[in-house]
């Protein structure tokens, strides 16, 4: 029998009683043993403790008790999110006693709480900044489509290792696409939640104002299920939005009526590749087959925006890790270095001009929103670079995702499609504040007639599950 | 502030000493050869934030994010 590769399809067999949840852990942890190496997923693995918490799964199972579509289900947690088994490295050298606490996040606390097993911690560019360093000593997270590609990052190995099948969903973070960018690259769904609407207590931050803790599965429904448990206002956490935490998502809602924005202000170009034109162009046809009424749209102020968003959070990067810098400079790998020390170059003035341009911008896209019920655009218009002359600033000009991290809004990642090469698109769908549950619908909706989120690469193949029951 | 009113690269630079922030020589030419990018992106703010009235410190925190999109309300729920 081969491995279920979703959650959901996990989700049944396990109640099925199909294979348990000690099975399904061993299938993920033998795709691990057999391809870490060569795709750099793990920081550290937590085997005996995940383990434990399977049987304990099975155990609930066997009882009847049900916490739900994550109980017994492997999931990966990104390096710059707490947990109780091991210090955070956020993949880097620098000591902070902060990141040495060895306590749950609120959202790993909560995944357990849903009989989730944490299979252990997972690579990210160093501090979340998203820019490769080999010279790092850490796994290079590389590209499960073609091994010498980067992942994306900076949820690098959240990304990788769903696309292996390493585990069946991850948490990332996002302060500018972290969680988009490495979705797209290694074709699964990756959700950026609404600024607020998850806590990020226990995770190192990038930018304050910026960050937000995520799902990464390989579908929307999946991401929805993960979501779902993660959600809610924690006191830790003063950005926590006032929402319930543990209250269930909204039923998927009907989307007769809706209408879609087509944002192709990115499509033009010699460096957008033709072949991700036509996908993209499919995916909105798709789309529009659906019901859904389709309206051009640009996004507004969105150089503005964007410039507004890197400014802030250079500037809250260095504020955070200025001590640091200061103190042991030479810990810092050299790209985060200088992404760092870049911050210090923005002054006070420069950074609340900025704030001024987000809310100018959040406030046109809300007129837009009047409009418009949703927003696609591509996440990226190239396929994910090989590792060797990885070129970070040509590759961040083909990358749309800063924009909607500025303003606050939920924005997903769909694969949409291959290149010649046979590397995954993606294009980006993004909805008003707190309209997460929606813009889910809406993915879940176009994966339910496509299959790009499902495919894996041919050289990996599926792992059998011994299930001897 | 105008293009070209930016501090000067030595002037950028004595901000970073001043904070006691010494980069070697590697990671002072990469953020020399980028600070007119960086200075292209502070125009670009500059450009829209210096022209706006905007009252208030504007700052996301929880409210802020509450609010995000304009007059968005999060769901009860």
């Amino acid at each position: 029998m081969d491995a279920p590769i979703t959650i959901a399809e996990a989700a049944a067999g396990l109640r099925s009683r199909t294979y348990s949840a000690v099975e399904l852990l061993a299938s993920c942890t033998a795709r691990a043993d057999a391809l870490d190496a060569s795709l750099g997923v793990y920081i550290a693995r937590f085997d005996e403790a995940a383990t434990a918490a399977a049987r304990a799964a099975d155990r609930a199972f066997a009882v009847g008790e049900d916490r739900g579509q994550l109980q017994g289900v492997p999931i990966g947690v990104k390096d710059i999110i707490r947990t109780e088994e091991a210090a955070t490295t956020g993949n880097t050298t620098v000591v902070n006693p902060a990141w040495e606490v060895c306590e749950d996040a609120t959202v790993v606390a909560r995944l357990r709480e849903a009989g989730a097993v944490v299979t252990g911690k997972l690579t990210t560019m160093e501090l979340a900044i998203g820019v490769p360093d080999e010279t790092e000593p850490f796994p290079y997270p590389r590209n499960p489509w073609d091994t010498t590609r980067w992942a994306g990052g900076s949820s690098s190995g959240s990304a990788s290792g769903v696309a292996a099948g390493m585990f069946l969903g991850a948490l990332g973070s996002d302060t500018g696409g972290s969680i988009r960018l490495p979705a797209t690259y290694c074709g699964i769904t990756g959700h950026k939640p609404t600024f607020g609407l998850v806590p990020k207590d226990g995770v190192i931050p990038l930018g304050n104002s910026m960050d937000v803790v995520g799902p990464l599965a390989r579908t929307a429904a999946d991401a929805r299920t993960l979501l779902g448990v993660i959600r809610g206002h924690a006191p830790a956490d003063a950005c926590s939005a006032p929402i319930a935490a543990g209250a269930p998502m909204p039923a998927p809602s009907s989307i007769d009526g809706l209408t879609l924005g087509v944002d192709r202000s990115h499509l033009d170009g010699d460096a957008v590749d033709p072949a991700f034109r036509d996908a993209f162009e499919a995916a909105v046809e798709q789309l529009a087959g659906h019901g859904l009424a389709l309206v051009d749209v640009s996004s507004p102020m969105y150089d503005e925006v964007t410039a507004a968003s890197i400014i802030t959070w250079n500037s809250e990067a260095y504020a955070y890790h200025r001590r640091a810098l200061r103190e042991q400079p030479g810990r810092f790998g050299a790209s985060a270095r200088a992404v760092f020390m870049n911050g210090g170059l923005i002054g006070a003035g420069d950074y609340i001009q900025a704030q001024k341009v987000r809310r100018l911008g959040r406030e046109r896209v809300a007129r837009l929103f009047d409009e418009v019920d949703l927003i696609i655009g591509p996440t990226a218009t190239g396929v994910a670079p090989r590792v060797e002359g990885l070129d970070f600033a040509q590759v961040a000009a083909s990358v749309y995702t800063n924009y909607w991290s500025g303003l606050g809004n939920p924005a997903v990642n769909i694969p949409i499609g291959f290149s010649a090469e046979g590397l995954p698109f993606g294009c980006q769908l993004a909805a008003p504040a707190f309209a997460d549950a929606l813009l889910l619908d809406v993915a879940e909706l176009y994966q339910r007639d496509t299959d790009f989120h499902l495919r894996r690469p041919a050289s990996l193949g599926r792992e059998p599950l011994d299930a001897t029951r | 502030m105008q293009p070209g009113e930016h501090p000067t690269w030595p002037q950028a630079r004595a901000r970073l000493a001043a904070e006691g922030i010494e980069p070697d020589p590697g990671t002072e030419a990469v953020l020399r050869d980028g600070y007119p990018g960086l200075r292209g992106l502070i125009d670009a703010v500059h450009a829209v934030g210096d022209a706006a009235e905007l009252d208030g410190l504007l700052i996301l925190d929880a409210g802020d994010a509450s609010a995000s999109g304009g007059a968005a309300t999060p769901p009860a729920s």
